[in-house]
């Protein structure tokens, strides 16, 4: 494989985005991204960006989101993360996890009407929920130990802060998860994103790998 | 009147382009010389031989899938549900040159749009070939317009090379004699002396050795001709 | 004019002869039609261009700070003119764009403003076009026909010359070109609707004709991809492709018309995009109901040009007017273009009334509502006869070292009786504008 070049930057959300390139004839085009990570508490100080609180195009509320959203009344002496927690635990109501039955162009919306999805669908309408109840909430793509894809969840936003939590698991998030890139929706953070031109078969591997570094 | 002269400070050609260029070049000169090799094949059909239209799909490689004169007449010349009819190469000529407008003109694109326009007339389809002398005219006047308007040569002389080559091949189909071969190949050469980039020079040399007497009505001559043009 | 009306028929055959087509699709296949020339033009008094001049200069001046504003400080939302929702919930607002700061800072090079004049003299703004305002080449062409058929038409009137259109976007793109690059007109293809102003543009101005597959970005920086692999740097893009087309890495990943990594190019300030990213969020329709207040936020002038007078439900007061008036009112989703999403409350049976009534009270951010405005008809012909028609004029103004309107425009009218939407994609015609000197 002829060798390429890649350049660095980062977008308009601050996420880091490497950028490589082949312009002579090749066969396949093969990455390695490696680093180590230290852990600390999951909270980013930052300034709200008023993006973080309208609707996307993977979070749209429609009507069932809009009916899900009708049957929680959220108490409002509540604080942000028990708000959150109450949305979760609703919209775990209507949506089970299974893989298979969505894919990534799957919006909210949609995924609502199935009833079934993955992190990503999760993510999605949890954020459509926080939202409409005027919490910034906004999409976040990494990895977790101990597992063999690439994971979702959110963060929320309170008081000058960016908390994670994780719809898939109902959990709050203090450590234990590697963040690689947030956004809107799924569509600002995809992890790998390319094209090519000329005709020709794809096939897309990737394989990861978290594991606890030896001391 | 403010215009601006179009003066090109750059003479950007992408290889698409120079593609486009090469078969605007070819299938303008397609139709011209079809129309041309019609005519003798009309004029033998009215006593000589009424089915010559035979002999001149044989010539130009193609199926004979035509039931008689007439129905020759009215598919392959104005039948757009027909690939290799004429109204159909002109219908190639346009697809390229639309997409060259800014280099070829509008004024000469138009004549192009005149021979679509007065092929699909009626009243024209009606008298057969003898109504396509316009489209004759039309085309040597887009041939003028090409010599008249196109400043810049790589441009001029890629669309001639397709012009040339195309030229070739038919003469040589159409069993025309080695001298006047001899003489579209020297005027091909021309073109390809200016742009040499767009031929392949491996082909061109085996195909100077073949360009003979003896030689210049073989199989692979024609082959070597069509492969000339490295796209 | 009574010698140009005549000679219709042969102003069609030099139509026809220089191939003034717009591409349409009909039931999923492409087909070329000539767009219908109407010779009647519509004159506009030297008087009155004077005043629509001065207020279309105010207006896209505007704007163009509106965009710069928009992407960067945001003063205009935290001095309370325009609720942040409207900017943020905008389909034509693009996150990627912030902080972009373009070539000379310059937003909307060419802006396609629609007006109409409504039965009391009074042009009124019905639209503002920031992205591709596609169709000047028409009345442009139509004049270099016009002017050989009837010679003395235009001894006897004294009409500005428009077929300088192209010199101006020429000028245009020169102003903005970074680093005396190549200038290129990015088409979409032969298959595209306007695919005819496209190549007839890059001619007429002097530029390449380029398609996605001849460019290339490369470090950042956007290059023509000749021959001999030769690379030849691009300065500045007059695009026709929509934003969510133009760069697969940046958009709409399937998107085959457009350049990989040209939004990072465009970016770094490498290459001028023409009109830039991101305009859509200050053509909105939601948006338009603002500009007036833009003129007197960015300009400190009381706006020359009015808009029709249009209410948002998303204010209370406004729902208020709009759910007990519906049956007067027009109502738009403002998400739509091209003459679709529109409905005349009074078309409505008491069923569609109910169901938009329920639209606009759930979602009130969705619609604009507008007074009828009561406009002019022109004339046209229809065979020997005249018959009146609703028409509407696309005025264009480019934007470079100063601010310009071309001394014609784009006039559109109906074809059906009943109409009330000019738009080339629903079958309209057009005519000449003539913008008198005197």
């Amino acid at each position: 494989m002829p060798n390429g070049t890649v350049t660095v930057g980062r977008d308009s959300f601050g996420n880091l985005i490497r950028n490589g390139y082949i312009g002579d004839y090749h066969n396949y085009f093969e990455f390695e991204a490696t680093g180590i990570v230290e852990q600390t508490y999951y909270c980013i100080e930052e300034k709200l960006n008023p993006l973080y609180l309208y609707p996307s195009k993977y979070t749209q509320p429609m009507k069932d989101i809009q009916k899900l959203l009708d049957g929680v009344t959220l108490p409002p002496e509540a604080t942000t993360l028990e708000k959150v927690v109450l949305l979760s635990a609703e919209l775990r109501k209507f949506l089970a996890y299974e893989s298979g039955v969505t894919s990534i162009q799957t919006t909210a919306e949609e995924a609502l009407v199935i009833g079934k999805g993955v992190c990503q669908d999760f993510s999605h309408i949890l954020i459509a929920l926080c939202r409409k109840n005027g919490i910034p909430a906004r999409y976040v793509s990494g990895f977790m130990k101990g597992e063999g894809f690439t994971h979702a969840w959110i963060e929320y936003y309170e008081n000058g802060v960016w908390y994670g939590f994780d719809p898939t698991h109902d959990r709050c998030i203090e450590t234990g998860y590697i963040k690689i890139a947030h956004g809107r929706d799924y569509s600002d953070c995809a992890l790998d994103k390319g094209v090519f031109s000329g005709l020709a078969q794809q096939k897309l591997e990737v394989f990861l790998k978290v594991e606890e570094q030896q001391q | 009147m403010q215009t601006l002269t179009a003066t090109k400070i750059n003479s950007g050609i992408s290889s698409a382009k120079a593609n486009r260029l090469y078969w605007l070049g070819r299938y303008a000169e397609r139709v011209y010389l079809t129309l041309h090799m019609l005519r003798k094949h009309f004029d033998l059909m009215i006593d000589e031989d009424k089915d010559s239209y035979i002999s001149f799909c044989t010539k130009m490689g193609i199926e004979n899938k035509y039931t008689s004169a007439d129905d020759f007449t009215k598919r392959y010349l104005f039948d757009c549900s027909n690939p290799e009819s004429v109204i159909n190469m002109l219908e190639r000529v346009k697809d390229n040159a639309m997409m060259l407008r800014e280099e070829i003109m509008t004024e000469t694109l138009c004549y192009i749009e005149l021979s679509i326009a007065h092929m699909n007339k009626p009243e024209v389809q009606n008298k057969g070939i003898e109504g396509l002398q316009r489209i004759t005219d039309y085309m040597l006047a887009f041939w003028g317009s090409i010599d008249e308007r196109i400043v810049n040569n790589q441009i001029r002389h890629s669309i001639k090379f397709g012009k040339y080559l195309e030229s070739l091949d038919l003469h040589i189909r159409f069993d025309y004699q080695f001298n006047r071969v001899e003489e579209i190949f020297a005027r091909m050469l021309h073109s390809v002396e200016q742009e040499c980039y767009i031929c392949d020079e491996l082909t061109l040399l085996t195909l100077k050795q073949h360009m003979t007497f003896d030689d210049y009505k073989n199989i692979g001559v024609l082959q070597l001709i069509n492969s000339l043009f490295r796209s | 004019m009574y010698s140009l009306v005549k000679q219709k028929d042969t102003v069609n055959k030099w139509m026809e002869r220089f191939g003034v087509r717009f591409g349409i699709y009909k039931s999923g296949n492409f087909h070329e039609q000539l767009f219908p020339f109407d010779p009647i033009p519509r004159v506009i008094s030297h008087k009155d261009w004077v005043e629509i001049e001065a207020g279309l200069i105010q207006r896209v001046n505007a704007l163009n700070m509106f965009l710069e504003d928009v992407y960067n400080d945001k003063s205009i939302v935290k001095a309370g003119i325009i609720p942040e929702e409207f900017i943020y919930s905008s389909s034509g607002y693009m996150a990627q764009c912030e902080g972009i700061t373009p070539s000379k800072k310059i937003f909307s090079h060419i802006s396609g403003i629609d007006l109409v004049q409504a039965k009391d003299g009074k042009w009124i703004v019905l639209e503002d076009n920031l992205r591709i305002p596609s169709g000047a080449s028409y009345p442009m062409i139509a004049r270099t026909i016009t002017r050989k058929v009837s010679p003395e038409t235009f001894k006897e009137n004294a009409v500005f010359d428009n077929r300088n259109y192209s010199t101006l976007i020429r000028k245009a793109m020169d102003h903005v070109n970074v680093d005396n690059g190549l200038q290129v007109i990015l088409t979409p293809g032969r298959y595209n609707s306007a695919y005819f102003e496209h190549s007839y543009l890059a001619e007429k101005a002097g530029v390449i004709l380029a398609f996605a597959d001849d460019l290339i970005v490369e470090n950042d920086t956007v290059y023509y991809k000749g021959l001999f692999d030769k690379r030849e740097r691009v300065g500045v893009i007059y695009r026709r492709i929509s934003d969510e087309y133009l760069d697969p890495l940046a958009f709409e990943s399937t998107s085959l018309l457009g350049v990989p990594n040209l939004m990072r190019a465009y970016a770094k300030g490498n290459v001028a995009i023409m009109n830039a990213l991101g305009n859509g969020v200050a053509d909105d329709k939601g948006i338009y109901y603002f500009v007036p207040k833009m003129v007197e936020y960015y300009l400190g002038e009381k706006a020359i040009l009015q808009n029709a007078p249009t209410y948002l439900p998303y204010f209370e007061e406004d729902k208020k007017y709009v759910l007990e008036n519906l049956k007067t009112l027009v109502i738009k989703d403002v998400a739509e273009a091209g003459g679709y999403g529109v409905m005349f409350g009074r078309e409505m049976n008491d069923e569609q009334l109910a169901n938009i009534k329920h639209l606009i009270e759930t979602e009130p951010r969705r619609w604009i509502a507008q007074e009828v405005i009561d406009f002019i008809d022109l004339e046209i012909m229809e065979g020997e006869e005249r018959i009146y028609r609703k028409a509407d004029l696309r005025a264009f103004v480019i934007s470079e070292a100063e601010t310009k309107v071309w001394h014609s425009g784009l006039t559109r009218y109906t074809r059906s009786p009943t109409s009330f939407i000019v738009n080339s994609s629903q079958g309209g015609g057009f005519k000449d504008t003539w913008i008198m000197k005197k």
